[in-house]
């Protein structure tokens, strides 16, 4: 009992005590680049995140993002991603601080096979929609008061079962997608993350 | 396939670009730019664009919104019927006297559509798929301030990325150089 009324009072105080970063608004535009593309792929996406800090070194962290892939002469494959997450940067108030994120990823995955001139190949164009864990590890340079610069990875394990597969017949890459889940491992995102975010106001 | 060269590349010029500038004041402004940019692409093609931007500077960085808005092109491979875009990022400014140097970066959406991959549809009519795609782009500039309210600006900058849609894709990559004026709306510096 004495245990819960101490950390019912210290983390109230942990959270909420005097913070100089307690209701800021911040807005980033970010770079992403996946580490972990198939061979075949080739693209990158960028994207817009907007955090609120709630406590000492905790933003709620929103993010939406766009990649594309072009499957090099095969088709493409095009994802929209949104998400929520959870930021503690335990050096809120240094120069310097790592940060770790937690959250969830909404993903729209659109697949179009390429169609050329004379072959329409529009209806074989698939969209998949899942949602995905999002976690991110990294670190900031806080360059004045208003402005940080944030390099971080952000992992996200793809718990789906792709509609689609990349095939290479005859050196030929060739996308096939099928109305019926392909049972298929699909490799996890691993983004490489550069961006900056920028303090717009504080709202508290 | 990930291009570790170009990613060691725009993480170098990022970093440098962002660090180490944090000189802290209250000056603050918010700018309307409105310029004429004029693109450079390969095989001897060139584009013409209007260039508009909202900058917001304070501490002698600039968080700025761009949106370019096609109007036309002309060359040996005139490849777009549409090449809107949209950047935000942030730029760094060397001096606080009239004349300006700036340096920065931003990541941008592209609304595009190609004038040479079409597609002849079940209608049997040939179709342009318009698509949106991520784009980065680096700069440079300066502004000549004329007064309070006004100044010049040129500037110049690296696009790259890839118009990808339901046929070939077409690389966006393109080197822009923009003139124009830019209206302080809010002005709040002592100088």
């Amino acid at each position: 009992m004495k245990f819960w009324l101490l950390v019912l009072f210290i983390m109230p105080t942990l959270l909420f005590g005097q913070s100089d970063n307690t209701g800021a608004l911040s807005l980033g535009t970010q770079f992403y680049q996946n580490l972990n593309l198939p061979d075949n792929y080739q693209g990158f996406g960028v994207g817009l995140n907007l955090q609120i800090d709630i406590a000492k070194g905790i933003g709620l962290n929103t993010h939406c993002m766009l990649e594309s892939n072009d499957l090099l002469n095969a088709g493409s494959i095009r994802r929209f991603q949104g998400g929520v997450g959870i930021n503690y940067a335990p050096l809120f108030n240094k120069k310097l601080s790592p940060w770790v994120q937690v959250g969830f990823a909404y993903n729209n995955l659109t697949v179009s096979p390429i169609s050329y001139l004379f072959s329409d190949n529009s209806q074989d164009r698939i969209e998949q929609y899942y949602l995905s864990l999002n976690t991110g590890i990294g670190g900031y340079y806080k360059v004045n008061e208003n402005l940080k610069i944030n390099l971080g990875f952000f992992f996200q394990p793809q718990n789906y079962s792709p509609h689609y597969v990349l095939e290479t017949l005859e050196g030929q890459s060739v996308l096939m997608t099928s109305q019926s889940a392909l049972d298929l491992p699909v490799d996890p995102l691993l983004y490489f993350n550069l961006g900056i975010t920028y303090q717009i106001v504080k709202l508290w | 396939m990930v291009n570790y060269k170009f990613l060691a590349t725009s993480l170098f010029i990022f970093i440098t670009l962002f660090t180490g500038f944090s000189q802290s004041t209250n000056d603050w402004h918010l700018k309307l730019g409105t310029n004429y940019s004029h693109g450079f692409i390969t095989e001897n093609t060139q584009t013409m664009q209007l260039h508009g931007n909202l900058g917001f500077e304070k501490n002698n960085f600039e968080l700025r919104l761009d949106g370019f808005y096609f109007m036309g092109q002309q060359g040996d491979r005139t490849r777009f019927s549409i090449n809107h875009q949209l950047f935000l990022g942030g730029f760094h400014y060397f001096f606080k006297e009239n004349f300006r140097p700036y340096i920065g970066a931003q990541f941008g959406l592209s609304y595009t559509q190609s004038t040479e991959y079409g597609i002849i549809n079940a209608e049997d009519v040939l179709t342009f798929e318009p698509a949106f795609n991520p784009l980065v782009s680096a700069g440079l500039g300066f502004d000549y301030k004329l007064n309070n309210r006004l100044d010049l600006n040129l500037e110049c900058r690296q696009i790259m990325g890839k118009h990808i849609s339901n046929s070939y894709p077409t690389y966006l990559d393109e080197f822009r150089v923009s003139i124009g004026v830019g209206f302080y709306l809010i002005n709040k510096s002592t100088n």
